[in-house]
């Protein structure tokens, strides 16, 4: 590998373990009934080095970033452990199939809303396997509400970085 | 900001949503009389009806990491506490109305409010 490549990657993985860990930090919104919603700041730097670099590197982002984050926040191997990796794991693949498959059809700022709502999916679908039942999926249509405007914040905060800051 | 498309799909994302939300509700009969499972790792282990709550009830659960406490008080229930580290179940608070959900993933508990004759 590159070594220029391997030091963006570096410094990518180092700001989504500081953005994971701030939103740790941020008081959950409760809403409803909801078990917390999120905004999704790590996402931004996955989508980043999705654009910058591509599928594979983005997905190895994600899996370093959220295996760091956990060990740093103490939560490594625990439910929320899983929960976070499932969630990132799922939504960084799906962003990555979309992206290179249709970028010409997809902005950015869809790829973001679409990628928050294959991070909650993917997140239930293994609570309801760690809980063994099915009705943890009442919360899909609330969550999916709002991974609209969680997405789109991430979508557009990536998109004017794009802008205004330069890679490479 | 958003081109028209964007918009248009973003848009679409969004009813999408919402229609799930009616799909959800009517799924599942109303009733008259609202009862509250609790299930732990899958199986029923309590059902209990809400309108004969006047007095307050707990109930301890011996879950897979310990114990947890459900409280149930005028109709009304929620997780007075619980051993998990992140406490998403306690700050779900109290429920009160069919299909909320209170889950505990670590302890692997589900508080569910059904409507049924």
């Amino acid at each position: 590998m590159e070594l220029r490549k391997m030091i963006q990657l570096s410094l990518l993985i180092a700001c989504a373990i500081v953005l994971h860990i701030i939103e740790t930090m941020l008081p959950v919104i409760q809403i409803f009934f909801l078990p917390g919603v999120k905004l999704g700041l790590a996402n931004i730097i996955t989508l980043l080095a999705l654009i910058i670099f591509g599928f594979r590197e983005s997905v190895s982002v994600v899996a370093l970033r959220s295996i760091l984050a956990s060990l740093l926040i103490g939560t490594f191997f625990s439910v929320t452990f899983f929960l976070s990796l499932a969630g990132a794991l799922g939504s960084s693949m799906v962003m990555g199939i979309i992206y290179t498959l249709g970028k010409n059809y997809f902005s950015i700022v869809v790829i973001s809303v679409l990628g928050a709502i294959f991070h909650n999916i993917s997140q239930l679908l293994l609570a309801s396997v760690l809980i063994s039942q099915i009705e943890i999926f009442v919360y899909l249509p609330y969550l999916l509400l709002f991974s609209v405007p969680t997405g789109l914040f991430v979508g557009l905060v990536v998109k004017y970085l794009l802008i205004k800051v330069e890679f490479r | 900001m958003l081109s028209k498309k964007d918009m248009i799909i973003i848009g679409l994302i969004f009813a999408l949503a919402l229609f799930s939300l009616f799909i959800f509700r009517f799924e599942e009969e109303e009733g008259s009389v609202q009862r509250a499972v609790i299930k732990l790792d899958g199986e029923i282990i309590e059902e209990i009806k809400m309108d004969d709550l006047e007095k307050e009830k707990k109930i301890y659960i011996e879950g897979p990491i310990g114990e947890s406490i459900i409280q149930l008080k005028e109709g009304k229930v929620r997780m007075l506490e619980s051993v998990c580290p992140n406490d998403i179940c306690v700050h779900t608070n109290w429920i009160s109305r069919p299909r909320q959900t209170i889950a505990c993933l670590p302890n692997k508990i589900l508080v569910r409010i059904i409507a049924a004759d």
